[in-house]
């Protein structure tokens, strides 16, 4: 069976600290969310936390974003236009029929293409519209005794704060999501030992969905 | 030998202990020169028997007519007149002021120098002359400590045995010398810094104190005489600035004064942070501006033109700096929340809750509540028992805009007022207006004991003695009955009215070991920013107040009727367009969030319970 190398050290210590500071900014905005049932480090050390740690997810997004620019691995976070529509009719025919019938996956994973056209489309959002999402309207909540002036005009603090935590439960659910497709690699930890030591085994019998870029 | 050496020593001793301590401040300014007592003809009133003219004596060196004129203290008393129309139509709220209406606002014959300006002027015999309508005699009454003058029961005696060969009296004698806050707390509230235990008069004539229950007193609340709950746990001074020797005029003070004189932000020009040129003592002790310093007080009674010119917080303490080390969004506390909001937490000192004048006690005063947050409300005999235990109010907080358009929660007590009002044919455009005390006398009381129709109506143990209880108009048959009996004596459409009016709390102050610092007490569910408080017990008719004309609160909330038929006013900070961490969310974006992550959960556990299941199957199958 041939190991590729699929993810280089860089990141995975990306990815490995994104996990940490998000888990972390969740935690934390739930404690800051609902004080009276979640009490895990006091309101005060959560709120500092949260501040600090959502400094830790804006560097190492523009970090993360300089890296994919430069080594031109964004494109392998855009979805293909090509046949786009089949991979994922393929994909989740996968997920709700052939996972469970020991069926080839749809999609072979190679360094050049690591991601599958249904994760493409989810990192876009996720990586694209969520996570800025979450970084700018939580930069503007911190911002608000800097700046109360300019964050009246745009609805206050509350509409800030109601964009924010529906954006944190979305985030938990594709953490959710996220976590358990980790589990469907050829055997339960195989996606997990990839992302830990960066080798990955290929899946027997994978037929191609997407023509291999030159 | 010995003994010479011990006696020795323990002098050496003494000696040194003693110059260590610094002496006690003089009751009077030293360099105060002695002063003639001169009546209005500029006679030495030891010669003529006249009373004495302040204006006449302070006059000779002070521009007594500058005075006059730079002093909203004297233009109040003299413009405000009696009687709670009065207080209608010019102030726009029926009096809480009963006593003081109808005693210190009396406008005097002259200004009196001698309230603020002696270390123990006698007040009471001051306040004795006005009730009598003696109004000239109350400056020389002001003097009765002195031993200067006397009653003789008859007459204002003066006594020349102390004064000088031309007819002066030292400022010693006098106790003369710069007002203390003890001369403010004569009009304004308890204020004592006497070693006695501290008690509560509950009169208005200790108006703030009675109106907020703040009280000024470096004394600790546990040595006070004041019957607490858990009183022995309070060790800290009813008013932190008391404590640490701020005297009132620290803040409130003369605006040309050398020692406190700042240009205000609004005539300063924007380059200069220091103008040096002041008067000099000479000047200022010729011509002192009596229009003080002051803040935006919610009824604003009073130097409305200086409203908001008074030393602030933030003009002594870095509240940045001392809140940056342990404080998050230190900056938006600080602008949203006045330091008052959290460094007065809670207000020992019972205050009026509601003031009833639709129903008089037997002596023509109002019915009155006090606040009590483990009692509830407390009629005036039961909050008076010396048995009683009270526990002091958590204030309400309420926005409200200061002078400079700034939005921030400022503390406030509420005083709800209930009272009759009348449309009388040749009233002002018809509009109703409130009934004075005489008219209510006249009706209810008219030969000093209550009308037989009155007692029938109320009377409901039948003892034919009208309790606080039933003197209540809580129902609508005694509401009925009491509007007959006014009828009957010719008040024209008796109607209840009801105002409910705010009154902001700046002193009681505790150090920041007392004051609000745990998070949870405002960002949670139950926060302190959106505590209810409550109006009143009972509503007479079905009554809702209406807010006084408070141009500074704004009344982001609203008054919930309870089941008992009590009122409480619930403020609500999101239309205050504040959000609070923690105590405020969007229910619907929760929602839609928590269906998400439990749909994930779902969808997870669901494809994975299949995936086993498969597995074991096709285990079975590849086993068979």
């Amino acid at each position: 069976m041939n190991r590729q190398y699929l993810y280089t050290l860089y990141q995975r210590v990306w990815h490995w600290l994104q996990a940490f500071v998000l888990l972390t900014l969740i935690l934390s905005g739930l404690e800051i969310h609902l004080p009276q049932s979640v009490h895990l480090i006091g309101f005060r050390e959560a709120v500092r936390a949260h501040n600090f740690m959502g400094f830790v997810l804006l560097g190492n997004a523009f970090l993360g974003f300089f890296y994919y620019l430069t080594t031109g691995e964004l494109r392998q976070l855009i979805p293909q236009a090509r046949n786009l529509l089949g991979g994922l009719i393929a994909q989740a025919r996968y997920y709700g029929y052939g996972i469970f019938h020991h069926a080839p996956h749809p999609h072979q994973k190679r360094p050049e293409s690591r991601l599958n056209p249904l994760q493409r489309l989810t990192y876009t959002m996720v990586l694209n519209v969520l996570l800025p999402l979450q970084l700018v309207t939580g930069l503007m909540i911190w911002s608000a005794q800097n700046w109360p002036d300019s964050l009246a005009r745009i609805g206050g603090l509350a509409a800030l704060a109601y964009v924010h935590s529906l954006g944190a439960w979305l985030f938990c659910a594709f953490l959710i999501l996220h976590l358990y497709l980790i589990t469907t690699g050829p055997t339960p930890t195989a996606h997990l030992r990839s992302m830990l030591t960066g080798w990955d085994t290929p899946e027997p019998q994978t037929p191609l969905t997407e023509a291999p870029r030159k | 030998m010995r003994l010479l050496a011990i006696t020795m020593l323990t002098a050496a001793l003494a000696l040194t202990l003693a110059a260590d301590k610094p002496p006690p401040p003089l009751p009077y300014a030293e360099f105060h020169p002695a002063v003639r007592l001169l009546d209005r003809q500029g006679q030495s009133v030891f010669a003529s028997g006249a009373p004495v003219s302040p204006t006449a004596t302070c006059g000779k060196c002070h521009d007594a007519q500058y005075i006059a004129q730079h002093n909203y203290h004297a233009q109040t008393a003299a413009g405000l007149p009696l009687g709670a129309d009065d207080w209608q139509r010019q102030l726009g709220f029926v009096p809480d002021l009963g006593a003081t209406a109808a005693t210190s606002l009396q406008a005097p014959a002259e200004l009196n120098c001698f309230v603020c300006h002696l270390a123990e002027p006698d007040n009471a015999f001051r306040l004795g002359e006005l009730q009598a309508g003696r109004a000239e005699w109350s400056a020389t009454a002001t003097l009765a400590g002195t031993g200067l003058v006397q009653w003789s029961g008859a007459a204002w005696q003066w006594n020349a045995v102390a004064v000088g060969a031309d007819g002066s009296v030292t400022a010693a004698q006098l106790k003369l010398g710069p007002a203390r806050s003890a001369n403010c707390g004569l009009c304004h509230g308890l204020v004592s810094d006497a070693p006695a235990p501290l008690t509560l008069s509950f009169n208005l004539r200790d108006f703030s104190t009675e109106t907020t229950g703040q009280v000024y007193s470096p004394q600790r609340i546990s040595d006070s005489a004041v019957n607490l709950h858990e009183k022995e746990s309070l060790a800290r001074p009813w008013d932190v600035h008391a404590e640490r020797l701020l005297e009132c005029a620290g803040c409130h003070y003369a605006p040309n004064s050398p020692s406190y004189r700042r240009e205000p932000d609004a005539t300063r020009p924007e380059h200069l942070r220091y103008d040096p040129r002041k008067l000099d003592v000479g000047q200022y002790l010729k011509q002192p501006d009596h229009d003080f310093a002051t803040g935006d007080s919610a009824q604003g009674l009073a130097g409305l033109a200086a409203a908001g010119s008074m030393r602030r917080c933030a003009d002594c303490h870095d509240a940045e700096q001392s809140h940056g080390k342990w404080l998050p969004y230190v900056r938006r506390h600080l602008r949203m929340l006045a330091c008052e909001a959290c460094h007065i937490p809670l207000i020992y000192a019972p205050a009026r809750a509601v003031t009833d004048w639709t129903m008089l006690m037997p002596n023509g005063e109002p019915l009155v509540e006090y606040r009590d947050d483990a009692a509830g409300l407390l009629g005036a005999a039961d909050a008076r028992r010396p048995e009683q235990l009270l526990s002091g109010y958590q204030p309400l907080l309420l926005p409200r805009r200061d002078s400079e358009g700034r939005q921030q929660l400022m503390p406030y007590n509420v005083i709800t007022t209930w009272y009759w009002t009348s449309t009388a044919a040749d009233s002002a455009h018809g509009a109703p207006t409130p009934l004075s005390r005489e008219q209510l006398m006249h009706a209810l009381l008219p030969d000093g004991k209550y009308a037989a129709d009155i007692v029938a109506a109320l009377d409901a143990n039948g003892d034919s003695v009208l309790s606080d209880d039933e003197l209540r108009l809580d129902s609508t048959a005694k509401v009925e009955a009491v509007a007959r009996r006014l009828d009957a004596s010719g008040i024209a459409q008796p109607k209840i009215a009801g105002q409910w009016a705010p009154y902001d709390l700046h002193h009681s102050v505790a150090t920041g070991e007392w004051a609000v610092r745990k998070c949870a007490e405002c960002h949670s569910r139950d926060s302190r920013l959106t505590k209810s408080l409550e109006l009143s017990d009972y509503a007479p008719a079905n009554v809702a107040p209406q807010l006084v004309a408070a141009a500074s609160v704004i009344p982001a909330g609203h008054i919930k009727q309870l089941a008992d038929g009590g009122l409480t006013y619930v403020p609500s900070d999101r239309s205050a367009g504040i959000y609070i961490l923690g105590h405020d969310r969007w229910p619907l974006g929760d929602r839609i969030g928590l269906v998400a992550v439990i749909l994930a959960l779902l969808a997870a556990a669901g494809h994975g319970a299949l995936r086993i299941v498969q597995h074991f199957r096709r285990g079975k199958r590849e086993a068979q």
